[in-house]
């Protein structure tokens, strides 16, 4: 699933440790996350929005059109 | 880096990035110890490297129960790993069943040596894959 966790961290000139630290989750998550190797969880999908005060559907996008 | 009281003296278990990053770490040592721990059956115990890796080997299976230093990326990697470990039980299960494979069953102490092996080897290997 794509998603703009990057983009939106650099924003924010975090590092992918700072981000994990911040979500609860170790950087490799975030790592994962970010590739598109893990696509997370509900709650932890709320907990990035939130973080970023955003929707979820504005920083994950899996493809399928409305 | 400032000293933070953490544990049962202060009653904080709450894991933050840098354990969940050092158990994530961790757990590679799991494959080379389990190698270390084959070769020893076969071999021979091989001085002090034998019951370090075997206690490495343990520990790596037992601290899987500490849940709350792995966040939920570390759990499904881990979750696929314990699949094929669990695989290759039920297939040692079906050898101890069947009477007529009876013979066929492997030593208990290989059995639980490769199925270490088969969980540390898939983990890695799903490691790899996700990296």
């Amino acid at each position: 699933m794509k998603n703009r966790l990057k983009v939106l961290r650099a924003e924010r000139d975090w590092s992918q440790a700072e981000l994990a630290g911040r979500l609860d989750v170790s950087r490799q998550a975030v790592n994962a996350i970010e590739t598109g190797k893990h696509d997370p969880s509900l709650p932890l999908a709320f907990r990035i929005a939130r973080l970023f005060d955003m929707k979820i559907e504005e920083i994950f996008d899996d493809g399928e059109a409305a | 880096m400032p000293y933070r009281p953490r544990g049962f003296s202060t009653g904080i278990f709450t894991a933050d990035e840098q354990d969940r990053s050092f158990a994530y770490v961790a757990l590679w040592a799991g494959l080379p110890a389990c190698i270390v721990l084959l070769a020893s059956l076969h071999f021979g115990k091989i001085a002090v490297l034998t019951p370090v890796c075997s206690g490495m080997v343990v520990g790596s299976l037992i601290g899987l129960v500490l849940s709350w230093s792995n966040d939920e990326f570390v759990r499904t990697q881990i979750a696929f790993a314990a699949n094929w470990a669990l695989t290759f039980a039920g297939i040692i299960l079906l050898f101890e069943v069947v009477p007529s494979l009876n013979d066929r069953a492997p030593d208990q102490r290989w059995t639980l040596a490769i199925m270490a092996t088969i969980f540390h080897a898939a983990l890695a290997w799903r490691r790899w894959r996700d990296r």
